[in-house]
């Protein structure tokens, strides 16, 4: 009989602000994350919605003096992490969680060769290995050739440096790896030669995964279970069949729309109507009142759920009218549609 | 004009500018009257000689019985002359040879460009010294010298400036229309660099002042000059009974070199349209 | 990196050539016979004169003197001090030892001061030193460095009576062995400071600011995420990328502390090149005057492309910049 799944990560009602200038902008609230062992998840919004943040803070890698976690917790392989010290993170950062950011080119340190960058995760986490015969096999993990450990990053193309990046986590030997937004930087066939690579290593390695994209094409081909992220809170999460399938945030179906419009409109940039928010003026009650097209009275007063969306087991919604969005997306018009 | 007075408004707000200019102020005063006044000689004897600071030498007097407050006074006069006369003399130098080099470009333009990068390598003060050691002391060629050392500051900015505005398009239209080349740069040039140069030309009025009383200080001026730097190298003979022979004069220095410091760095953030303070 | 240090002697060679040709002029250009600018003013044995005259081409044509010169100078030849009895070359190169001494002491001083004053300030991004730094420089900047060696010597020699006044070794009682070496080093910390002060603020300026900016990378937060201490990204990967501009500022203002040592030197009475100097201006040693200059400008350009060399060593960007296109 095989053991229940554990989670690797769970984030409860995290609420995480930042002080810039006076002002107090919350990157997070109330958000609700889990991921299982050897779970592939995904997190999807656009940029501004706290994805970044929520990487970040996992990681302890929000500056100290300028943040704060206001509520909530987070708990990494069974052990709350929310209070540590950062000198308590240095024992949770690369392992059990790793990460690998965006824009590899400045993610990279430019005056240290890219193998001795992988040797030091190597002998931070499993010294007694014999380093240089691993740093070649992290290499041919992530399918670079063994001359790339005596190269510098400016001497490599932005994929050699993605994949180099993606080594020096690998490195770590991670339960859960923290892919945030991994193919911007990227063109668009390097892009998917990134992912297949990263889909693969997962299944290979057994470890779980979180992938932060604006990306739904990317998150919907990687991932076994999606959240949606807007304006600092998770406002729907489930399968990812359930959440693409059967969209029951209007800003998930609004999203939806517009990657359909400009896979239709081929190429033109289609958009959600309305600003994106500004975290430092947010309405009260749910964010996305200002470009909802279902918004009514009751959603100013209070953010809404979270609400079991009813059609699939774990599909969760964070809006007031999920029933009439979640059955009617494909025929409802709603009246104040400005698309 | 707005311009002028959001000039002095910015230029007073950096208060150690306003200190400096009053203090230059005073001190132009000072070196013009002990040109005009007769009846004090500064270089009078008495047998009041390496005496302590008193009532009656509130700075003390010299091994020959000076008083060191007047040869101070007295020495405003030098390094005032020096500062500003090698101050100007390389900044039109600079001017001239930049905006040549500039608008020319080509061979010109690189072996100029070499030329002041040499000088700027080169140790100013040891060249200095060796030219007006081999050629004899005189304050003109001590401002001739220093100019001649200082102008690749200035060029490199004229410079700079001049290619700058060549490349933009209004000139190319003006020069359509048959407008001539230099009054292009007369006319553009020039009010654009006004800022910075007037910034750098007094740093090199404070270098200018500094470098001065180097040579004096190395024994490189007329004896029957006074100069600040000549009054420390009579210090340095008498650095272990009298004190005062080179605390007070190098204070005198170093003061009046700071003042021209401060001012170019309020004259430069005063006018530069991009700092905000 | 072949690629990158030849362009760096490319850029060497024709500043060289120039100071030397600044040499030559200056000899042409003073007032008076150039005869006297290249043997000085110092009594000398008959037909010594009559010797140069010919070795320099002094009745032939300005090129050709050039020419002379130039060769005279490529076999080593700068002159004869008839002060010293020594020819001039020897003399400066055997002077420059104790300036080389001073100023590598207050190099060294300056650069750990700098960079210590840096790391110990820029966590804590405070207006306070912020306005010190800039206090420093602008005092380092404006102050006569003689006239600051003259206080320091008033203050700590002759009324607290703490360090010695003049002089690198003491003369009562010569010591030998590691006594000595304390002795050199007791000697050398008044003048040493006097020429580090400039050093100190500029250095620490430089440093505070690229340690704020290397340390607000994006790659600090990859070392950090791999699990590395904060000790050991500061040391390994903050350093080493704030260094960079820290080894350029201390090598191309070497020009200004050789200054400062020569301007320094007289007051503490350093047997080193400002000595020499100031003896040879008194004694009209116009040779030797021109060989201080030449062999110290010299001494510059050298220290820029070392600067450079070193430049490129602690950042592979400029080494593969140059090695493919040159």
């Amino acid at each position: 009989m095989p053991p229940p799944r554990q989670n690797i990560l769970e984030i409860e009602g995290l609420t995480l602000s930042y002080r810039a200038r006076g002002a107090v902008v919350r990157a997070m609230d109330g958000v609700n994350l889990v991921v299982g062992d050897g779970e592939a998840v995904g997190l999807v919004g656009e940029s501004g919605s706290g994805k970044s943040s929520l990487a970040r803070v996992v990681l302890g890698l929000v500056p100290e003096r300028v943040s704060r976690i206001e509520a909530g917790r987070i708990v990494i392989a069974g052990r709350d992490v929310t209070r540590l010290t950062q000198a308590e993170w240095e024992g949770v950062r690369g392992n059990p969680v790793a990460i690998v950011f965006q824009d590899p080119l400045s993610y990279l340190n430019p005056v240290m060769q890219i193998g001795r960058q992988i040797a030091e995760s190597i002998l931070r986490h499993t010294p007694d290995l014999k380093v240089a015969a691993r740093v070649d096999e992290l290499l041919e993990l992530v399918r670079l050739p063994p001359a790339c450990a005596t190269a510098y990053p400016h001497e490599l193309s932005g994929g050699m440096r993605q994949r180099a990046l993606l080594a020096i986590a690998l490195a770590c030997r991670p339960r859960l790896l923290i892919a945030d937004e991994p193919t911007t930087a990227l063109d668009v066939t390097t892009q998917a030669e990134i992912l297949a690579l990263l889909k693969d290593l997962r299944q290979r390695l057994g470890m779980a995964m979180l992938l932060i994209s604006h990306d739904l094409g990317i998150v919907a081909s990687a991932c076994e279970r999606i959240y949606v992220m807007y304006a600092g809170h998770t406002v729907e999460w489930g399968r990812t069949q359930a959440v693409f399938g059967y969209p029951a945030h209007p800003y998930t179906i609004g999203l939806l729309k517009a990657a359909q419009a400009a896979r239709n409109a081929q190429g033109r940039f289609a958009t959600i109507s309305g600003d994106p928010p500004n975290l430092a003026e947010l309405p009260t009650g749910c964010p996305f009142v200002p470009r909802c097209p279902y918004a009514m009275a009751e959603c100013s007063r209070a953010m809404p759920g979270p609400f079991d969306a009813q059609g699939d087991a774990g599909h969760t919604v964070r809006c007031w009218r999920y029933h009439e969005t979640a059955s009617g997306i494909a025929v409802a018009r709603p009246a104040r549609d400005a698309g | 004009m707005a311009a002028t007075r959001r000039f002095w408004h910015r230029f007073l707000a950096y208060r150690a500018g306003a200190a400096a200019t009053i203090y230059v102020l005073v001190l132009v005063v000072i070196a013009v009257a002990t040109q005009l006044l007769s009846g004090v000689d500064p270089h009078q004897l008495s047998n009041e000689v390496m005496r302590a600071p008193s009532p009656a030498h509130l700075l003390g007097t010299d091994e020959l019985g000076r008083d060191v407050l007047l040869g101070i006074v007295y020495g405003v006069w030098v390094s005032l002359t020096v500062g500003f006369s090698a101050a100007l003399a390389a900044t039109v130098l600079g001017v001239v040879i930049g905006a040549t080099a500039g608008h020319y470009g080509g061979a010109f333009d690189l072996i100029v460009m070499r030329i002041s990068e040499v000088f700027q390598v080169v140790p100013s003060f040891i060249l200095a010294a060796v030219i007006v050691a081999m050629s004899g002391p005189g304050l003109t060629r001590v401002v001739m010298v220093i100019a001649l050392l200082a102008w690749p500051q200035i060029a490199r900015l004229m410079r700079g400036e001049v290619i700058r505005i060549k490349q933009l398009e209004f000139v190319d239209a003006v020069r359509c229309l048959g407008v001539r080349e230099w009054v292009i740069l007369a006319t553009e040039v020039i009010p654009n660099a006004v800022a910075p140069i007037l910034a750098a030309g007094t740093l090199i009025v404070g270098q200018a002042i500094l470098l001065e009383a180097a040579l004096s200080f190395f024994g490189l001026s007329s004896a029957d000059l006074i100069s600040w730097g000549r009054m420390l190298n009579s210090g340095q003979r008498f650095l272990f009974n009298a004190w005062w022979l080179s605390l007070f004069p190098g204070t005198a220095i170093f003061v009046t070199v700071l003042a021209f410091n401060l001012l170019g760095d309020a004259i430069g953030s005063a006018l530069n349209p991009r700092t905000t303070r | 990196m072949r690629g990158y240090l030849l362009s760096r002697l490319a850029w060497a060679g024709p500043i060289v050539f120039c100071i030397l040709v600044i040499n030559f002029l200056i000899i042409h250009v003073v007032p008076g016979d150039p005869i006297q600018a290249l043997v000085g003013d110092f009594p000398t044995p008959p037909g010594y004169i009559e010797q140069i005259r010919h070795e320099f081409g002094l009745d032939q044509p300005i090129s050709t003197q050039l020419g002379l010169y130039l060769l005279n100078l490529a076999e080593g030849n700068l002159g004869f001090s008839f002060a010293n009895r020594q020819p001039v070359l020897g003399l400066v190169l055997d002077r420059a030892r104790f300036t080389l001494l001073l100023m590598l002491q207050a190099l060294t001083a300056a650069a750990i001061l700098g960079v210590v004053l840096a790391l110990a300030a820029a966590p804590r991004a405070g207006s306070l030193y912020d306005s010190g730094i800039t206090a420093l420089s602008l005092i380092g900047f404006s102050v006569p460095i003689f006239w600051l060696g003259q206080i320091l010597v008033i203050v700590f020699a002759i009324k607290l009576r703490w360090l010695p006044a003049q002089g690198m070794i003491s003369l009562r009682d010569t010591p030998t062995g590691w006594a000595a070496v304390t002795d050199v080093l007791w000697h050398l910390i008044l003048p040493a400071f006097s020429v580090t002060i400039y050093y100190v603020a500029i250095v620490a300026r430089v440093a505070r600011a690229s340690v704020l900016d290397a340390m607000s990378q994006d790659f600090v937060l990859t070392a950090k995420a791999k699990g590395l201490s904060r000790r050991y990204v500061l040391w390994r990967h903050v350093l080493p990328n704030a260094l960079i501009p820290v080894v350029t500022v201390i090598g191309y203002n070497f020009g200004y502390s050789l200054t400062g040592a020569i301007l320094v030197e007289t007051v503490f009475a350093w047997p080193g090149l400002g000595n020499l100097f100031i003896t040879s201006i008194g004694n009209r040693d116009y040779p030797l005057l021109q060989g201080i200059f030449l062999l110290t400008a010299i001494a510059v350009v050298i220290a820029n492309v070392v600067t450079d060399v070193l430049y490129a060593a602690l950042d592979p960007r400029v080494r593969s910049s140059y090695g493919r296109n040159a």
